[in-house]
This record gives C-alpha cells, sequence and structure tokens, in this order.
C-alpha cells in the first residue's frame, strides 16, 4: 500500500492510496460518493480496494479536491472539476502503470462520474454502484436529511452567513456545484460507452427498481440488484458481505 | 381517496416500510396507528430512508416547505401525507 | 505548511494511513486526532481535515490517521475495540514525538475522545476533546437515546442551554437521573464488554483506563452541541471521573457533529482561543 498526493492539471494534489503492484494486467480508479457520502463509503471501497489486491490487481481510490485530504475548496468545486479530476487519477495510474488496462468503479455519484468519463478515459471495465441519476433529486434528500435532524433533535438552525440550502451538513454548496448537479440527469441525457457496464442497485429490494433497470438498458447492460443497507448514509459500519459477492461473481471472477 | 384505495396505500407503505429499514416483522403485523419511531426504533437514518422510499416507490418529492417529521409518525399520517401530495 | 501522506506501523504491524500537517515554523506545540468510532481521518464533513488546516497555518503540527479498520487503513473492522484503537492512538504518538519535540496535545472527535481518555500519558500536554461522550459506558443506552429524538426535545430545550449547563457542572443536576429518563432501559450486547473476546475489551481495561485518565492533570477543553442529547450526562460524568476541571464550550443550538458550518466555525475557533490561552499558561 502507497498513500501520496497526486497532481491535477491546475496543479492541485489529490490524495490517494495505491494498492497493489504496479505491474499489474489492470488498475482500478475507485470513485468515492459526494463529500458527506464519501465518510462512510470509504471502508467499503478499502475493502473492494483489498479484495482486488488478493486477486493481483491494483488500485488507486481518491479523493475528488475539496473532500476528504484532497486539497480545494469545496466551495469552489463543481462536476467538471470533478471530471478532471478524475482524469487526472487516470494519468496517475498510466503514469504509474503504462501497460494496464483502466478499470472504471463509482459509487453513487462517483459512479456517474466515471460513467461520464469511461469512454474517453479509455476504461474497459466499468462497474457503477448505485449510480445517481438525478442531481436535483439528490440535493432535495440532501436538504431533508437535514431538516429531519433538526426537528428530531430541536436543534437550531445555525446561525450563518451561509444560505440554509447551501450548506449541506457543513459541506458549502458552491453556485457552480448546485447549478451542474440541479442540471444532471442520466434519465434524460444517457451518456454512451461502447462496452458493457456493470449496474448494482444497493438497496432493500431484490427486484431492480424501473429507474435503474430503464437506466441499464440504455447502457445495453444488466443491472442486479444487492440487498444491504445504504452504506454510504449509514453512520455505523454494516457488512458489506453482499455487495463483494456481488462484485466477485459478476465482476471480478469473470 | 375512497376507503379501498386508502387502504391500498397504507398496504403499500407498510411494506416499504418494512423493506427499507430490514424489519423482522410481516407488513400486515404494522398497526395504522401504532407510533413509528417508538415502536420500531427509527432514528434520523433511518427515516431518511422513509424519505427515499417515498421518491423511489411512490414518486413523492418532498420540497423543503412541505416536509414535517410528523407526516411520519404513524402509517395513517404517512398515507394521509402521500395523498395530499398525489392530489 | 505541507502536508505529507503516510503511512505507519501500529504495535500489531499493520499500516495506518495518515496526514501529517507541517508547518512552516517550529512548531508551537504537536498534536494527534483521534476520528469516531466509525469514522475517517477526515472526519464529519471534513471537520478534521479542515480543523488540521486551519491549525497548521496557526503553527502547529498535526497528525490525523485512520484506526485500523477504519478508512483505508489495514486491519479488520470487526475486531476494533477501544483497546486496539488505544495501542493505534500510541502509536501515533511515538510518530509524532520522532517527528518534533513540541509538547504534544491530543485532539478527539466524538468517540475518538473515549480513545484520548483511553491513551492519555503524563507527558502529555492537555487535551482537547469534541463531543465527548461517557467513556466506555453500554452504547446501546446512547443510540437508544439518540433514537428517541422526538421525544428528547423537551429535554434537551430544557437542559441543553447555557444556563443549566452550568449547573450540570456545578453537580446541582442529577445527571445519572436524566440520563435514565432520555436514554431508556438500555440495551445488551456492546462493543464495551470486557470478555477477552476477540472485538471485545480485555478484562480490566476500562477501570486501569479510567484510573490513568482520572490521575491526569494536564489542562483540557471540552466542547460540546447545545442540542446535543448526550450534552448533560457527559458533562455530569466528566465532572465526576476527571482529575482536573476542564474548561468547557457549549455551541449554542449545535448537533453532536457539529453538522453545519457556523458550527464547525465556532469549534475551531473556540478551540484556538483555548489554545491561546494554553500556551500562554505553558510559558509563565
Amino acid at each position: 500500500m502507497q498513500a501520496f498526493f497526486f497532481p491535477t492539471g491546475d496543479a492541485l494534489r489529490l490524495f490517494g492510496v495505491w494498492r497493489g503492484v504496479e505491474a499489474a494486467r489492470r488498475v482500478w480508479v475507485l470513485c468515492p460518493p459526494f463529500a458527506e457520502e464519501e465518510k462512510s463509503a470509504r471502508r467499503v471501497l478499502t475493502l473492494i480496494a483489498q479484495e482486488l489486491e488478493k486477486r493481483g490487481e491494483s488500485s488507486l481510490l481518491f479523493s475528488f479536491r475539496g473532500t476528504g485530504d484532497s486539497e480545494g475548496d469545496f466551495a469552489a468545486a463543481n462536476l467538471t472539476a470533478w471530471r478532471e479530476d478524475l482524469r487526472a487519477a487516470r494519468d496517475e495510474v498510466k503514469k504509474r502503470a503504462p501497460h494496464a488496462e483502466i478499470a472504471l468503479l463509482g459509487v453513487r455519484l462517483g459512479a456517474t462520474l466515471a460513467l461520464l468519463e469511461a469512454e474517453s478515459l479509455g476504461a474497459q471495465t466499468l462497474v457503477l454502484i448505485e449510480p445517481l441519476l438525478s442531481g436535483r433529486s439528490f440535493l432535495m434528500q440532501q436538504s431533508a436529511k437535514k431538516q429531519i435532524r433538526a426537528q428530531l433533535t430541536g436543534e437550531a438552525e445555525a446561525k450563518s452567513d451561509h444560505s440554509p440550502s447551501d450548506d449541506l451538513d457543513g459541506w458549502k454548496l458552491g453556485a457552480g456545484m448546485k447549478t451542474e448537479l440541479s442540471t444532471l440527469d442520466l434519465k434524460r441525457e444517457m451518456p454512451s460507452f461502447s462496452r458493457k457496464a456493470h449496474i448494482f442497485q444497493v438497496g432493500p429490494r431484490a427486484e431492480v427498481a424501473p429507474p435503474l433497470q430503464h437506466f441499464a438498458d440504455g447502457l445495453n447492460s444488466q443491472a442486479r440488484a444487492v440487498v444491504m443497507p445504504p452504506f454510504w448514509n449509514l453512520i455505523d459500519y454494516s457488512d458489506p458481505a453482499p455487495l463483494l459477492d456481488g462484485l466477485k461473481s459478476e465482476v471480478f471472477d469473470g | 381517496m375512497n376507503t379501498d384505495t386508502m387502504n391500498q396505500l397504507k398496504t403499500r407503505l407498510k411494506k416499504m416500510i418494512v423493506e427499507r429499514l430490514f424489519l423482522a416483522v410481516a407488513p400486515a403485523d404494522i398497526a395504522d396507528d401504532a407510533p413509528l419511531m417508538e415502536t420500531y426504533d427509527i432514528d434520523s437514518v433511518a427515516l431518511f430512508e422513509l424519505v427515499v422510499g417515498l421518491e423511489d416507490e411512490f414518486g413523492i418529492s418532498l420540497e423543503d416547505a412541505d416536509f414535517q417529521v410528523s407526516a411520519f409518525q404513524t402509517v395513517n399520517s404517512m398515507a394521509d401525507f402521500v395523498s395530499k401530495k398525489a392530489e | 505548511m505541507a502536508e505529507h501522506a503516510l503511512i505507519f506501523p501500529n504495535a500489531r504491524g499493520e499500516n495506518l494511513v495518515g496526514v501529517f500537517h507541517e508547518p512552516l515554523q517550529t512548531p508551537r506545540a504537536a498534536m494527534v486526532m483521534l476520528h469516531g468510532w466509525s469514522g475517517t481521518r477526515c472526519g464529519p464533513h471534513q471537520m478534521l481535515t479542515r480543523a488540521a488546516r486551519l491549525f497548521c497555518e496557526h503553527n502547529y503540527a498535526i497528525l490525523r490517521f485512520d484506526f485500523a479498520g477504519r478508512g483505508d487503513s489495514d486491519g479488520d473492522t470487526e475486531l476494533a475495540t477501544l483497546a486496539t484503537m488505544q495501542g493505534d492512538a500510541r502509536a501515533a504518538f511515538a510518530w509524532m514525538r520522532a517527528q518534533t519535540p513540541a509538547p504534544l496535545l491530543v485532539l478527539g472527535l466524538c468517540s475518538g475522545c473515549e480513545i484520548a481518555v483511553a491513551s492519555v500519558e503524563d507527558s502529555l500536554g492537555g487535551a482537547i476533546l469534541w463531543s465527548a461522550p461517557v467513556f466506555a459506558a453500554l452504547p446501546s443506552e446512547e443510540r437508544a437515546a439518540k433514537k428517541r429524538g422526538a421525544n428528547l426535545k423537551k429535554y434537551a430545550r430544557k437542559l441543553l442551554n447555557p444556563s443549566t449547563y452550568a449547573k450540570i457542572l456545578r453537580g446541582q443536576i442529577d445527571t445519572q437521573a436524566v440520563s435514565k429518563a432520555m436514554a431508556g432501559g438500555g440495551g445488551a450486547a456492546s462493543k464495551n464488554l470486557e470478555s477477552n473476546q476477540p472485538g471485545q475489551l480485555p478484562r480490566g481495561f476500562r477501570n486501569a483506563a479510567l484510573e490513568k485518565w482520572r490521575a491526569f492533570e494536564a489542562p483540557r477543553l471540552q466542547i460540546y452541541g447545545g442540542a446535543d442529547p448526550i450534552t448533560p450526562e457527559a458533562l455530569g460524568w466528566y465532572r465526576d471521573n476527571s482529575g482536573r476541571e476542564a474548561d468547557v464550550a457549549l455551541i449554542e443550538g449545535a448537533n453532536h457533529s457539529f453538522y453545519g458550518l457556523d458550527w464547525e466555525h465556532q469549534v475551531f475557533e473556540r478551540t484556538l482561543e483555548w489554545l491561546g490561552k494554553w500556551q500562554r499558561e505553558r510559558e509563565k
């Protein structure tokens, strides 16, 4: 394992953890979900990286600018910049493992960004875990989460210079990010990917929900339902075995 | 909304609650007027799951202005909320 | 200032991932930050990363790291306990001491405070505890309290305001009774059981750690959210179980993890104020 910072095109440093040998045949870029969801998802992504390492494959788990330990101001970040960050992660992989195949695996918004960049980054394998299909819906859910906590505990709305809707539980949502998230809609604008993607629904239902199935059909790919709690939202750890088993049987063993 | 439709809605809501919260009870065992938070130890994370469930499975999107935790007190209150939003 | 990604081993040989924030000048003090039970070195809403960057600007050297089984570090999630985390914290203290002879402080957030309590050494210069829960309590009680959030509202409003928390500190409010009312019946299985089984605490751990904490005399700062249900019970517990009175700051209206930009800012400001005072006292 190596922990390091690597550069973006605009000279920021992103934090990354590399697992596995640099001479691996295939290297995975692991893309975390949005901001606070990364905290809950980070361990699951590490467990995926460890599983890949056991199989002789390598991975780079990184954080987008303004999140985790990567440099940059979250309030100034936007999806365009994060797509560039993904490109910087791919470049770092190519620097370390010039001959390796590139694989992308993302969770939630990380999956969405991986899909948007997969073709141009030359990814040969693409795994999307509960991709975020609608940015607007995501923003509304974040607002609901905040209201739930405030109403349950009686906590005061923080007296703040920031508009309440721009303070996502301690993350300052910049205008650029808000605009780009609000218009993000994979149901209307389906990105193209010339290979089959592996799509995982994670949640309580054993059947793939119609919107995700429709999305998978549009990508000419299969979606699979994994029954387990939405780990990116949880405070405590949950057993990631159902997802790891699904990845092994559907992707890693293939 | 007539009584039959309301009952069907409550049945769907109970199924959603059991599935989303991974509860070890049969949906039919949830009483319409049982206080959900106290009976099933629903915390803020679980409540958020119900909000997502309403959106995913009932097409209900919650705008800031109309969100109240009290709408999630019982199956009855959830059904009232969903039926009003659907109007 | 420079930020260095790093990996260092704990006593069990597991690799822990961290970031070292190195100030431009000789540091006034060094600080090891300890994250919460299921968190990462970055903290909720990146709070620990942001705090480390800010404090480093004020010339403090900071180490943040993921406990074994958490975040990016090696180790088994299921086997982590306060005891294994205590070992990780001590490995971090040793790593930091190898970098600088500056006096060493520890900062904990949420359950990270329990690790701070369990890890104190006479040579530590002080402790900063953000949202410290009762040390090694049965967590199911705490969880039950949180889950009964709606019922907590009336208690929270009555108890968690600046005039009443002062009474708690003076011992004028029976926090045991309050905690019982707030927590309900409590629970059974616990991460804090002492059994010598894998994933549980070694027998005698709690009392041994408490003994050291009670004997620990260095200055300490405790910051709590005013709307955090754990605050009254925790304040009472620390009042009754500490060898020295803490400086206490209450962030009005804030929740347990300070999920709001302004609350976060207040926590940082109060901590920097306290660090200034801490340094002035050392220089006397």
